[in-house]
């Protein structure tokens, strides 16, 4: 069976992933400023909670509770985690300039730049998951293997393009406004239990309530995923600037 | 062997909240007061009434699409104004600024407003959900709102008590 060697494949990668990362901070703490710890432990939870998800449920076609949970691991609570590691930017302290800039130029590209504005990467985002549940992509992907891959990775990276853009973690180029990224957020909760609600009035399988069930997770989950959001966005400007630390330093001069 | 740091400004336009929002002390007591209470009587409509009693239901069969909508926003609003709201109370209290009374006022007007809302708004003609099923709603409606008019009432006189400071940000 080939799904069988599928875990072993995933088993392998995320060993791999945790590893390179493991590798890329010790190099990088020989050159440059400690890497945060806090970093490295998000790139594990991350990288974990979508093996979990890929491990289990890909498995279980019919199983629409389980389905929910691996898309709140893929969808929402990966990305959020990787994407907190940031681990482009340990990836650019690692390599050696040519190929560094030859990254940082594809991130200045107009697509990248494009792809990760705040709304652009929403619309992606919610847009994609709208799609997979009011069209009958999600029976196509219960019977086609490679249709379902696809869905999946296009939620990964969905939900991994719209948290780098709206959070704006390094090494992000363009950097949206705060007032624009706080109302796409909004906008983006909104739009992600109004579909959990409306799943849960227009039951897609026969299995009313596994269905609704799940819709509730989907509603509850993603609550939680976005308070989690909501932290690191406003957190940003809470710390203590370096600004503010200047303006210290003058007043007591002054005195 | 030579590097390149990726520099990418995170640190350069920092702000605090009062440039954020575009807030001086007392604007920033009084929205953080009223973020605070809305979002806190959402949390507790969400705790008692639809986990605790079950009274609510999660999905009412006559819920309108625009109800739907309203709901999903205001939830979503809800939830960023409680954090928002507690970020800001931080703020201002390490700069000695948290004019408490100002706040609970404001947090009062908050909590009754969005009940009022609620209860008119989202009960009655969005029809998201009923208060309780099975039961003569208009009882519970009139407590509803009334409670929620008296809450309102009572942030808006404590408000206008409330000393305003001017001055700097």
């Amino acid at each position: 069976m080939h799904t069988h060697h599928f875990h072993h494949y995933i088993f392998i990668a995320a060993s791999l992933l945790i590893g390179l990362y493991f590798v890329g901070v010790i190099r990088s703490n020989k050159k440059f400023k400690k890497w945060q710890f806090n970093r490295t432990l998000y790139w594990v939870i991350g990288i974990l909670s979508i093996t979990i998800a890929f491990l289990g449920p890909l498995q279980n076609h019919g199983d629409f509770i389980m389905h929910m949970y691996s898309h709140l691991l893929i969808g929402m609570i990966s990305p959020l985690f990787l994407s907190l590691a940031q681990p482009l930017t340990l990836l650019l302290r690692n390599l050696p300039v040519a190929q560094a800039r030859q990254i940082t130029s594809i991130l200045k590209s107009s697509y990248f730049r494009i792809i990760t504005h705040p709304v652009v990467a929403m619309i992606i985002n919610i847009g994609g998951l709208w799609f997979l549940y009011t069209s009958s992509l999600i029976y196509v992907m219960h019977e086609v293997f490679i249709v379902n891959i696809v869905v999946h990775i296009h939620l990964f990276l969905g939900g991994y393009f719209f948290t780098i853009s709206v959070l704006s973690i390094p090494p992000l180029p363009n950097r949206a406004s705060f007032r624009l990224r706080a109302i796409t957020l909004i906008l983006f909760m909104a739009l992600h239990s109004i579909l959990a609600k409306w799943l849960y009035a227009n039951p897609l399988f026969e299995d009313v309530a596994s269905v609704q069930k799940g819709a509730m997770i989907m509603y509850y989950g993603g609550d939680i995923v976005d308070v989690l959001m909501v932290i690191s966005l406003l957190y940003d400007y809470y710390k203590p600037s370096k600004r503010e630390i200047v303006f210290t330093k003058k007043a007591e001069s002054l005195n | 062997m030579t590097y390149i740091f990726y520099k990418y400004g995170k640190y350069e336009d920092e702000q605090y909240f009062s440039e954020v929002f575009r807030m001086n002390i007392d604007r920033l007591n009084f929205w953080s007061g009223l973020f605070w209470g809305l979002g806190f009587v959402a949390f507790l409509d969400e705790m008692v009434f639809h986990q605790l009693l079950h009274w609510h239901h999660f999905y009412d069969k006559s819920t309108t699409s625009i109800g739907l909508i309203s709901d999903g926003l205001f939830h979503a609003f809800s939830w960023f104004a409680t954090v928002a709201s507690l970020f800001m109370v931080a703020d201002l209290r390490r700069k000695n600024a948290w004019n408490k009374k100002r706040w609970i006022s404001a947090a009062l007007i908050g909590a009754g407003g969005f009940n009022l809302y609620d209860g008119i708004i989202q009960h009655k003609i969005f029809k998201i959900h009923q208060i309780r099923y099975n039961v003569e709603i208009i009882y519970y409606d009139i407590v509803w709102n009334g409670l929620a008019a008296i809450i309102l009432m009572i942030g808006i006189l404590l408000l206008k008590q409330s000393k305003v400071r001017t001055g700097e940000i």
